[in-house]
């Protein structure tokens, strides 16, 4: 047996030295995660029908037709209709818009936010550091989902209730950004290179900027990816609650909720469509953020 | 070990008196309080006279003065111990708590055995058989229970049976000491509906901290001295594996009482979930903070207890 003695990162040379084009790199991960690939291409799907739902569905979203109330699914309606004639195909369609909007653009918040309070807390510390923390330590002592809704009822109907959503689980979300990128910009701040920076004369700005942002970007994509899946499960769960997206706009948490309830044993294609497809879409979303924690962070790696 | 507990009950108070005001604030600038809900579409319409009631209400209430002035009130009564009087019931808030709080605990408690009974189990055969089918079923298992938003099983686990059997379960919650059968059939469904989705994290988190362990010099040492496979997964792997596993079960409560507002509202349970989400829905601030800052005690608590449980479960951990 022998034994290698080389240090951790340092490559080996092999006796055949293939370059590596990141495609390549790429489709090694595709076929070392069969599942995982399984989850990337579902999540795809998705997105791509919330952009193009317009040119799916085959109905509007809101289009009643009063003769055609709680049919079956059939070649017309894929997924039947509901109580008010609406076809469920167009609005599970539609409710994908809803969804990606309201996790996506709640995760662009709560990155952008947490992102700024955890680098500014690590890097200058003292009292605002100390005291964001102790907010940050209370708002974490209760249930996340329940403070969401109290923000956005808060926030009232002032705004879109779908915009109203993205920014409660944005803000809500951002404690928890908070405390990742704060943890790693303190780490990141001992290392040497910045020390050289420092007393190369480098400003503030200019060390958070381009020493430690970029070293802190690796697990502010995993902390987020992370989010994301939670984020389609909140606007589900809040839309359900009655708190979330209004109608007209159809959500799938709302298509399950009480105007649906009623009928769902008369109809339940009702209560099955929509909850397959938030399932399925967390699922791939979840999946996609355990391949990006695995290639990302490998101390997390087979975990 | 004594003054270190004492240390963090008392650092306990500041992060949930910070709670308290921020909920506090947050709950007075929400548009419509709850005299508006009370009385908007009621019986008296006129102008004036509904301002008139409407102030006479809120002068009861306690809400009529300035915000600074309600806060002090309230911090004053708090320091005596008194939470104040439900905005609904006119009865103090502890009465409802005292009446659904061991309603939502007996659902979390059966919920969180339900997860570890599933979560140990799964992640040591998971971790033990790392990288074989077996290994793949309990990872894609887990994945999708934590993935499946609980409301949509629940919703699926009441309409289900009701469908193809026609069986629903009892429309009114019964006491477990009065009709445990009966108590049971209603809170059990929820329960597994809450503990499988939290069995799904649990069981990540068993299977990735028994690999760390596995790796270790003395398992292989244990496996060197000739030891069975079981001795080697109780005693030696699965004692230090359980570490991180403690912290997860435990500050997953917070998601747990989360989860139960859901779940509660599903399988119609009058718990906690129930009643603060009626409280957010009928603006019933006292009942909220009261409410709120149970939820925050308890799993600031329960954050203790964990740290405590690592000292037992590690000698090597002190504290002082």
């Amino acid at each position: 047996m022998s034994v290698q003695a080389t240090p951790v990162g340092v490559a080996i040379p092999t006796s055949a030295p293939v370059p590596r084009s990141r495609f390549s790199l790429f489709m090694r991960q595709v076929r070392r995660r069969p599942i995982e690939t399984v989850g990337g291409v579902v999540l795809t799907v998705v997105v791509l029908t919330a952009i193009g739902a317009g040119f799916i569905a085959p109905f509007g979203y809101a289009e009643q037709e009063f003769t055609a109330r709680l049919l079956g699914p059939s070649g017309l309606h894929f997924f039947g209709t509901d109580s008010l004639g609406r076809d469920v195909f167009s609005r599970v369609v539609y409710g994908a818009r809803t969804s990606m909007l309201a996790s996506t653009s709640g995760v662009l918040i709560s990155g952008v936010l947490g992102t700024l309070l955890g680098l500014s807390s690590g890097f200058f510390g003292g009292k605002f550091d100390l005291a964001l923390q102790r907010v940050t330590d209370g708002i974490h002592s209760v249930p996340l989902l329940l403070l969401t809704m109290l923000l956005v009822v808060a926030i009232g109907n002032k705004l879109p209730s779908l915009l109203t959503v993205a920014i409660a689980l944005g803000i809500v979300g951002s404690t928890t950004v908070n405390r990742v990128i704060r943890g790693s910009t303190l780490a990141v701040k001992a290392m040497p290179y910045v020390e050289a920076a420092h007393s190369l004369g480098a400003t503030s700005s200019r060390i958070v900027m381009r020493h430690i942002l970029p070293n802190v970007m690796a697990p502010l994509i995993v902390a987020l990816s992370v989010q994301f899946g939670a984020f389609i499960t909140a606007e589900a769960s809040l839309s359900f609650l009655g708190l979330g997206v209004q109608p007209p706009i159809p959500s799938w948490g709302g298509m399950l909720s009480a105007e649906g309830r009623s009928f769902f044993k008369q109809a339940p294609w009702l209560a099955i469509f929509p909850g397959v497809a938030i399932s399925l879409t967390v699922l791939a979303a979840n999946l996609v953020g355990d391949a990006l924690r695995d290639v990302l962070d490998p101390r997390q790696r087979g975990s | 070990m004594l003054r270190y507990v004492t240390r963090r009950v008392f650092l306990m108070i500041p992060t949930l008196f910070i709670l308290y005001t921020l909920l506090f604030v947050l709950m007075r600038v929400v548009p419509g309080d709850i005299v508006d809900l009370y009385l908007e579409g009621g019986t008296v319409r006129s102008g004036a006279e509904l301002e008139a009631q409407k102030l006479a209400l809120k002068q009861e209430l306690g809400i009529d003065k300035s915000l600074p002035e309600q806060y002090g009130i309230a911090v004053k009564k708090l320091l005596t111990g008194d939470l104040g009087q439900s905005m609904t019931t006119r009865k103090p808030v502890t009465d409802e708590i005292k009446r659904r709080g061991p309603i939502t605990l007996e659902l979390a408690l059966l919920a969180s055995s339900i997860a570890v009974i599933v979560a140990i189990p799964a992640g040591v055969i998971s971790a033990s058989r790392q990288r074989t089918a077996l290994d793949q079923v309990v990872r894609v298992w887990s994945i999708i229970t934590l993935s499946v938003p609980n409301f949509w099983v629940g919703t699926m686990v009441v309409l289900l049976p009701a469908l193809w059997w026609g069986y629903g379960a009892p429309p009114v919650y019964r006491s477990p000491f009065e009709d445990l059968a009966g108590n049971l059939q209603q809170v059990l469904p929820a329960a597994i509906v809450l503990g499988l989705a939290f069995g799904g994290t649990t069981t990540r988190f068993v299977r990735s901290s028994l690999l760390e362990v596995l790796r270790q010099d003395y398992i292989r040492t244990a496996w060197s001295k000739g030891l069975s496979e079981a001795k080697v997964m109780q005693r030696h792997a699965l004692k230090n594996a359980l570490i991180p596993v403690v912290t997860i079960i435990g500050l997953q409560l917070g998601a747990l009482f989360g989860g139960a507002v859901v779940t509660e509202s599903i399988f119609n349970i009058p718990g906690l979930g129930t009643l603060t989400l009626n409280a957010i829905r009928t603006r019933n601030y006292t009942q909220l903070q009261a409410n709120m800052l149970l939820f925050g005690t308890v799993v600031a608590m329960m954050s203790l207890l964990v740290d405590i449980s690592y000292a037992w479960l590690d000698p090597r951990i002190r504290y002082s």
